[in-house]
């Protein structure tokens, strides 16, 4: 039997925000404010930086669209804080309620297309359909990567149940007769602030490629897909997680690309190669928050310094990843970027100024000092009784005009999806880095859009 | 299943090439398996505009100008003549449009030689202020003894600026003093012009008051370019 649907956003999380008065109540459901990461993203936001990243699940049978549009609507009640549209204030945007309900979308060759999310009515994220394919798209300027898959798990469970799928035990997947919690609204970057704790050290600009961008919307993917335990049997071999030994292979992988150069191009080319490898705050802080909650730390090599062999790279992630990946250094971050954003000169810079002003921060602070992107979402379960009816689960890295190209891991069941996404036209950092896990005696079946 | 001999990969049942690096896969024997496409055929809906060369953009905007430029020429001559049935105060406005037309055709037609720029910006203001001169009564009054010089500075320093700024190998606050500096040249050469012009004697009047804030002023930021923004680690390059 199909549980009780709370589709009225406003009915749902009223009992969850009992401890708030009244009236603060009604101004807590109508509007609230961007989390601190979410502001950069939002001045940004252009057909070449779509800020879009996309999570998908391929199932066992074709897509039945009428009972996945349901399934949406029942759980649009669960994700108030995604129920919104991004409206613009004089100093800031802000999150209102959306009065509007989302539409499924047909999938398109080139996914991650620009979303006008300033629009009226527009919803920050796309949920899409293709064959057996469900995909959501999410801009980060709502969340990242953790609130994205969540959203996606409840969709496919709900759409699997619409189905007929019975399940005793939905793990912790969000269904539509939950209440939504008060701390999954929450700013977790303005709640781990610590005005006391000093900016952490800039970084110079990294090695970027050469090759020329493809046309505005043209997105290409190149998907590997590896055995779970191998890849795990290898990486513990080396000593290090999943994580550090992809990391490591993405940074081999550019720097033999240098290396194959011819000499007088290379020279151009020896700059620090740097990855930026997003963190997910909820592991390091408790947080619940379904809002973006993820900072990067950037491990890397100079190549100026010589080649490095496959085992040095190891040996520099390894150590790095460990003296980085703390409280104490994360929060060197949160309180650079919230500082900012707290300052009461820059409260009172009108939006438009703001936006010049943002676009140059995100040049500085942002990907003009990485070469790539490598973010793993980590393993995805679903309740035992769907397992059967998902072959997979792939995550997309969003499109950036500066490193070009970027990879996306996630896991399910035995298969590890390294998913690696470009605009530019050839496939250079993906052959060298599936060339080197074939070497490290790895399987890998290579699927592309 | 079909595998790329060179990257070592196993490929989707459909693919002629390599999608990783392009080489011709060997076709199986074995029959395909009946392959859906995973995405659709459809291309990117918003197609990008082919770029427009650069020389054909310029030809573009001089013709824009062109059109632009010689139709308020056109309509303030004919009114002219069809209120006074000659041509009097429209050689005004015409040869104000003239000059305008002339200025912004030449960085537009000679974009990388800069001689024939400079040139192109600084006859047409001889010519134009020798036009008003002799439309006025018929003789030179003003232009030898005040228009003449102050052209002249102001080309020489237009020149020197642009020059240096186009040279200079480290461009930053240099740039603005140079500025300053031949603002400065122009204040005074236009002060004594016009002081002695008026008082039939040399003579200086409020250039000084501009020159010394100006000469300090660019001094400082020259100061600024070569000794603090070019090292920005001063103290790690002095270090002992």
């Amino acid at each position: 039997m199909v549980p009780r649907m709370n589709t009225d956003v406003s009915q749902t999380i009223d009992k969850s925000l009992e401890p708030i008065s009244f009236s603060k109540r009604e101004k807590y459901l109508e509007w609230y404010r961007l989390d601190n990461a979410a502001t950069l993203f939002t001045f940004v936001n252009s057909k070449r930086i779509t800020c879009l990243f996309r999570i998908s699940s391929e199932l066992k049978s074709p897509i039945n669209v009428a009972n996945l549009q349901k399934a949406l609507d029942n759980i649009m009640g669960r994700f108030p804080y995604y129920h919104v549209n991004l409206r613009t204030g004089l100093f800031w945007h802000y999150w209102e309620k959306n009065a509007l309900s989302p539409k499924l979308m047909s999938d398109s060759k080139y996914p991650q297309q620009k979303l006008s999310i300033t629009k009226k009515g527009i919803f920050p994220f796309r949920v899409r359909a293709f064959r057996n394919r469900i995909a959501v798209e999410f801009h980060h300027c709502i969340t990242d990567g953790t609130g994205a898959l969540t959203f996606l798990r409840a969709l496919v469970g709900e759409y699997l149940h619409l189905q007929g799928k019975e399940v005793k035990d939905w793990l912790d997947i969000f269904r539509p007769n939950q209440m939504p919690e008060r701390e999954e609204y929450e700013d977790g970057f303005k709640k781990n602030y610590r005005s006391t704790v000093p900016d952490p050290e800039k970084i110079v600009p990294s090695f970027h490629l050469p090759n020329k961008l493809e046309q505005k919307g043209i997105y290409h993917y190149t998907i590997g897909i590896v055995p779970v335990k191998e890849i795990l049997k290898i990486a513990k071999k080396h000593n290090i997680t999943l994580t550090d030994y992809l990391t490591a292979v993405y940074l081999y992988a550019l720097q033999s690309m240098i290396f194959d150069y011819p000499k007088q191009l290379r020279k151009r080319m020896l700059k620090p190669i740097r990855l930026m490898v997003p963190v997910n705050l909820r592991r390091i802080y408790p947080s619940k928050t379904m809002r973006n909650f993820s900072l990067y730390v950037t491990p890397g090599i100079n190549p100026k310094l010589g080649e490095h062999s496959f085992e040095e790279i190891i040996e520099i992630v390894y150590h790095y990843m460990r003296s980085e990946v703390t409280d104490k250094v994360i929060n060197q971050q949160i309180a650079r970027n919230v500082r900012g954003e707290l300052n009461p000169i820059v409260k009172h810079i009108p939006l438009v100024v703001k936006k010049r002003f943002g676009k140059t921060l995100y040049n500085g602070f942002g990907e003009y000092l990485y070469s790539g992107v490598i973010t793993n979402l980590g393993r995805v379960v679903m309740p035992e009784a769907l397992q059967e009816e998902i072959t997979d689960f792939q995550f997309f890295p969003a499109p950036s005009p500066v490193t070009k190209t970027g990879c996306a891991v996630v896991s399910y069941k035995d298969k590890l999806y390294i998913n690696w996404a470009r605009n530019i036209k050839e496939p250079i950092v993906e052959k060298y880095f599936f060339r080197k896990l074939v070497k490290e005696g790895l399987p890998v079946r290579i699927e592309t859009n | 299943m079909t595998y790329c001999p060179r990257c070592g990969v196993e490929v989707e049942a459909n693919k002629i090439k390599c999608p990783l690096c392009n080489t011709t896969l060997q076709p199986l024997d074995e029959e395909k398996p009946d392959y859906k496409s995973k995405y659709p055929d459809d291309v990117p809906t918003e197609e990008q505009k082919p770029p427009k060369e650069k020389k054909k953009k310029r030809l573009l905007a001089f013709e824009i100008t062109s059109v632009v430029l010689v139709s308020p020429i056109i309509i303030s001559i004919t009114t002219n003549l069809i209120i006074d049935q000659t041509v009097t105060w429209s050689l005004y406005p015409t040869a104000t449009l003239l000059l305008a037309w002339f200025m912004i055709s030449a960085p537009l037609l000679f974009t990388k030689n800069i001689i024939a720029i400079a040139f192109g910006e600084f006859i047409p203001l001889l010519i134009f202020f020798l036009v008003i001169d002799i439309i006025d009564n018929g003789t030179l009054n003003w232009y030898v003894r005040v228009a003449l010089p102050i052209i002249f500075s102001i080309g020489v320093a237009g020149f020197i600026i642009a020059f240096g700024t186009l040279k200079s190998k480290n461009k930053g606050l240099n740039i603005p003093a140079f500025i300053l500096f031949g603002a400065s040249i122009i204040c005074l050469i236009v002060d004594v012009c016009v002081t002695s012009y008026i008082n039939s004697a040399l003579g200086l009047g409020w250039s000084l008051y501009v020159l010394v804030p100006a000469v300090l002023t660019g001094g400082f930021l020259l100061y600024l370019h070569f000794r603090v923004t070019r090292n920005k680690d001063l103290k790690r390059r002095l270090q002992p």
